[in-house]
């Protein structure tokens, strides 16, 4: 007969879920007011100001913005989580010389801030003419340090090496063993390293902010700053267009909390 | 299975998609190419078009102008990006760095001008084929967009001439007056403030405050102060800041002064209260600040003239980057002509954006900047800014430091009121700190 939980349990469970769903609840609250009524009162119930803020942030190249980041971020996670299995299964398949020092590069690429390296980014996009499109966007995640290291990670813990020789001496090539046989051993960690991409791309600030010279290339984030003038934000607009902004990421996030738990637990408990 | 299939197509079809998409060009709204390469594009073909850009954060001014300016101008297309405040400078940094291509006009915040200056990327407009004379700009602003020698690299959107609005009603209650000239009378000094605020929050009960935020006040006699920030290789830290400090100290102490952040919804939400009486005024203030928080505050403001003396605060100039092709340079000065020194363009910043331009002639006619303003009982508030204030304005010379010093200031504005135990010395140490922290050329002195 499955366990009861203590009462205690279930308390301590309800203060950490509302500590962690207020924020969402005032959000959405706040985006229901005025941006100069928001601050004049505590505005836990909603108003009726939703209708004008979500028109602000309708009137502005919202769609165009919400198209590019899920461009953007759907691109970026596909090939980022592709290449970074691909160097996970690599590294775990094959031996080759400089194998470690590879290993390290890939871990030293993680310890850079992506400030440091953007100058040197910005002339690499001028040279090759991608600034003013998309691209710069994208491309910064196609070799990723952390998505590669995440998958080596993972790959090591959870695929035995024997699947693959047993594939091997059956005569399957390495593309087949890799999408046929890998891919499916290792797809919370796929599914993981997608959700943590998607978001990060989805969130990304500071290289859009030095990409984007035209509104046409705005990104989300982009875009919900840009609602203010020199002396007024609307935090109402700015709140709906934020509300609208986290549709996708609790979808992925509902679709995926599985795999995504599965994930970051994997070969956390030894046995 | 199918599921499987429908997902790989799914994912497919994104990635041609996004190689279609990032490898195209696309239409010049869209995908315009920007790197530095392609600016002959910019020229386009059908009707002879010269688009130019523009970066700015002030979407308040750059809509109303450009859509004006552009329906009056066919022929040039002004494409503009909104770039927030705190983000720009660093923009415009970076890309210089980068190689990468400059708008066309760029936004120029007064409080990091001498920085602009030191870029090096900007238009002479004293020099051909702009040919601007600084002297048909107001006295105290005619230089500020000047380098050392000589050149002017933009000009004000607008003048900032500063006062300090208050509530009628309120005025009334505690002072028996709210006649702008009587109250005027009743604070001649910082010290007056002092003493009145003090009563003011004694007869209230402790409700009641003459200022809502210290860094609103801190701004105020900041700004109004004309001490040199920098001379040669020095930074006047102290000598700027000390009166300053020295105020906000007894203000906290007296309770003049409330706790609010200044600038913040917070804050801006106490226009519309009955707790506090004064706030320190820039012209765009009125529009952007009290009307906009206190929509049914009409018939109940004022504006008068503070112990300090009139001064300036905030305001941008605009400049043409010399990166810009010539046809974009042209098309950019025709904007910025009919902005600043043409009679539409001023017509239209007025009547749009509540800006009025630096240059002198326009106020030779006393309906451009005059009249009584209904929302402040009446009282004649572009008369009294822009004939009495703008006047009597003086300000420093502008340093590379402002903007650091600047952020200082606020951050002890701040820590006045968070830390009640906090002297002026102790502040100033702490500033000083902050400066050796923020100041690292080793050629600049702070004291």
């Amino acid at each position: 007969m499955k366990k009861l939980a203590s009462p205690l349990s279930y308390v301590l469970l309800v203060i950490i879920s509302f500590i962690s769903l207020f924020p969402f609840y005032m959000m959405i609250t706040m985006s229901t007011y005025k941006t100069e009524q928001i601050f004049q009162t505590l505005p836990f119930l909603p108003s009726d100001y939703f209708g004008q803020n979500i028109s602000t942030v309708f009137q502005s190249n919202f769609l165009q913005s919400y198209g590019n980041s899920l461009f953007i971020s759907v691109v970026s996670m596909a090939v980022c989580v592709l290449v970074s299995s691909m160097v996970g299964y690599a590294m775990l398949v094959y031996d080759f010389k400089f194998k470690k020092a590879l290993m390290n590069f890939i871990m030293l690429t993680m310890m850079v801030p992506t400030q440091i390296g953007i100058i040197g980014y910005m002339i690499e996009m001028r040279s090759l003419h991608l600034t003013g499109t998309l691209w710069p966007m994208i491309l910064l995640w196609f070799a990723n340090g952390f998505g590669a290291f995440w998958m080596i990670q993972f790959i090591n813990g959870s695929m035995p090496m024997e699947i693959v020789e047993s594939a091997r001496i059956d005569g399957a090539g390495e593309l087949k063993i890799f999408f046929g046989m890998v891919f499916p051993c290792i797809r919370p960690g796929v599914l993981t390293l997608c959700l943590l991409i998607f978001l990060w791309s989805w969130n990304s600030y500071l290289v859009p902010l030095v990409f984007v010279n035209n509104e046409s290339l705005n990104t989300i984030p982009i875009f919900i700053k840009s609602l203010a003038n020199a002396y007024r934000t609307d935090y109402g607009a700015q709140l709906s267009g934020l509300l609208l902004a986290t549709i996708p990421l609790l979808i992925m996030f509902i679709c995926g909390s599985k795999s995504f738990i599965k994930g970051l637990t994997a070969g956390a408990v030894k046995g | 299975m199918k599921l499987k299939k429908v997902t790989a197509m799914a994912m497919t079809a994104v990635l041609a998609l996004g190689m279609l998409a990032g490898c195209g060009k696309g239409d010049s709204k869209d995908t315009a190419k920007s790197d530095a390469g392609s600016k002959d594009t910019k020229q386009e073909a059908e009707g002879d078009v010269t688009t130019i850009t523009y970066w700015g954060w002030d979407t308040n001014w750059y809509e109303p102008m450009f859509e004006k300016f552009m329906e009056e101008n066919p022929d040039i297309k002004i494409e503009a990006t909104n770039v927030a405040y705190s983000d720009y400078f660093t923009k415009i940094q970076q890309a210089i760095a980068s190689g990468s291509e400059l708008p066309t006009m760029v936004q120029q915040s007064c409080t990091l001008i001498a920085n602009y200056k030191e870029l090096g990327v900007f238009e002479d407009l004293t020099s051909d084929p702009y040919n601007v004379d600084p002297d048909i700009f107001f006295d105290f602003i005619k230089d500020r967009a000047m380098t050392e020698d000589g050149q002017l690299i933009g000009i004000e959107q607008s003048v900032s001439p500063s006062a300090i609005a208050y509530k009628r009603d309120l005025a009334k209650e505690y002072f028996g007056t709210d006649d702008p000239e009587e109250l005027a009378a009743l604070f001649q000094s910082t010290d007056d403030y002092i003493t009145k605020g003090k009563e003011v929050n004694e007869k209230s009960g402790g409700d009641a405050y003459l200022f809502h935020s210290s860094g609103a006040v801190a701004e105020w006699l900041y700004f109004a102060d004309s001490t040199e920030l920098q001379t040669g290789d020095t930074v006047n830290f102290t000598e700027k800041m000390t009166p300053v400090m020295d105020t906000l100290v007894k203000m906290r102490d007296n309770k003049v002064v409330d706790t609010f952040e200044n600038g913040t919804p917070q804050a801006n939400a106490t226009y519309a209260d009955d707790n506090h009486l004064f706030y320190p005024c820039p012209n765009w203030a009125i529009s952007y600040y009290i009307k906009a928080n206190d929509a049914d505050g009409e018939g109940n403001w004022g504006l008068m003239m503070p112990a300090t003396g009139g001064y300036s605060c905030g305001g941008c100039s605009v400049g043409i980057t010399n990166t810009s092709t010539d046809a974009e340079k042209e098309a950019a000065w025709r904007f910025m002509k009919w902005a600043f020194l043409e009679q539409g363009g001023v017509d239209t910043a007025k009547e749009s954006t509540d800006y009025y331009v630096p240059t002198k002639e326009f106020y030779e006619d006393p309906s451009y900047a005059s009249g009584a303003d209904p929302f402040f009982g009446g009282q004649d508030v572009g008369g009294f800014l822009y004939g009495e204030i703008a006047q009597s304005i003086v300000i420093p010379t502008p340093s590379i430091y402002d903007q650091t010093v600047i952020d200082i200031r606020d951050l002890l504005a701040n820590a006045v009121m968070s830390d009640s135990d906090l002297d002026t010395q102790a502040l100033i140490d702490k500033g000083l700190e902050e400066c050796a922290n923020r100041i690292t050329d080793s050629d600049i002195k702070v004291k």
